[in-house]
């Protein structure tokens, strides 16, 4: 299955969820649906938090798993912490928008 | 795992020549600066070649073991100190001191390599004449056309070596308290020169030690 695409290939705007179908019964959903916030992060971000996790958030396991150093874990976490606190702004100002 | 986080593999050579500290940091990183300073202080100790500062390298008098690796771990301390209270100031406690100490020891492994020039007879030869013409201006000195040729080439492998040391220096510093951009640089640079007067003013006391 292809990565979900994040991003507007045009304009480079934050895709949003318009359409979800079931493999099943094939049963679609239509709507407009934001993205939840993990999603946003691209397919390398995600499976860093993923490994993150399975470590129970050790950047000492992580660093051993990923063969990289610790500080090098570590900036790498600080730079998605960064960029969900990113999102979390765009977010939570889109929402004010929409309340006016 | 996730193989695309992995840095691709042809990148790796370059990482590890300009970069180690990607893979390498703490305690690991520690260990194997520690290794270099000492074998520094060594090769050093059989030719003359003092580090005396944090980018000084000079072929000097003769000097117990003691001294050459006492040379080496102020050099590496003075640097490591500065730089520990520029991260502090500019990132807080956001990252680990063993990385700060351990990967400024693994950064000056290319004094391993200035030393070994360093020590060539014919290096000794130039700096004896050199010492002696600056003794006597009017005695021209006696230099060898082969030791001259060995002396310039050592002195740009050296310089090469001082450049690769201060740019791996310089990644350390980033990689250990995660700073980028002009914060990075600026503050480096400010660190590199306050060490550099921070080891003289160090090293002083050393040289009073050995000639007494």
């Amino acid at each position: 299955m292809s990565n979900l695409p994040i991003q507007c290939p045009a304009c480079k705007e934050q895709l949003k969820v318009k359409q979800l179908a079931c493999e099943n019964c094939r049963t679609q959903v239509e709507g407009l649906y934001e993205l939840p916030l993990l999603m946003r992060l691209d397919t390398e971000e995600q499976a860093f938090l993923t490994d993150f996790i399975k470590c129970s958030g050790s950047l000492k396991d992580m660093a051993g798993l990923m063969k990289l150093s610790y500080p090098t874990v570590r900036n790498r976490l600080d730079e998605i912490i960064d960029k969900i606190k990113q999102f979390e702004k765009t977010v939570a100002k889109e929402a004010k928008e929409k309340d006016k | 795992m996730n193989e695309q986080i992995e840095p691709q593999k042809t990148n790796r050579l370059v990482i590890w020549l300009f970069n180690p500290f990607q893979y390498l940091a703490g305690w690991q990183a520690l260990i194997v600066g520690i290794i270099g300073i000492v074998a520094a202080a060594l090769i050093g100790s059989i030719g003359n070649v003092h580090f005396d500062g944090v980018l000084d390298l000079h072929i000097g008098a003769e000097a117990p073991l003691w001294f050459f690796i006492a040379e080496g771990f102020i050099d590496w301390l003075s640097l490591a100190i500065v730089l520990l209270i520029a991260g502090l100031i500019l990132k807080g406690i956001s990252f680990r001191i063993i990385d700060i100490f351990g990967t400024q020891a693994l950064s000056r492994w290319p004094m391993l390599f200035s030393a070994a020039v360093g020590m060539l007879p014919a290096n000794q030869r130039v700096t004896e004449a050199l010492m002696k013409m600056i003794q006597n201006p009017n005695q021209p000195p006696v230099l060898p056309i082969a030791d001259t040729v060995v002396f310039a080439a050592a002195m740009i492998v050296i310089l090469v070596m001082l450049v690769w040391m201060v740019a791996m220096m310089y990644r350390a510093y980033a990689v250990s308290c995660n700073l980028k951009g002009a914060k990075a640089i600026i503050s480096f640079i400010v660190a590199l020169l306050i060490a550099e007067a921070v080891s003289k003013l160090a090293l002083w006391p050393l040289f009073l030690l050995a000639n007494k």
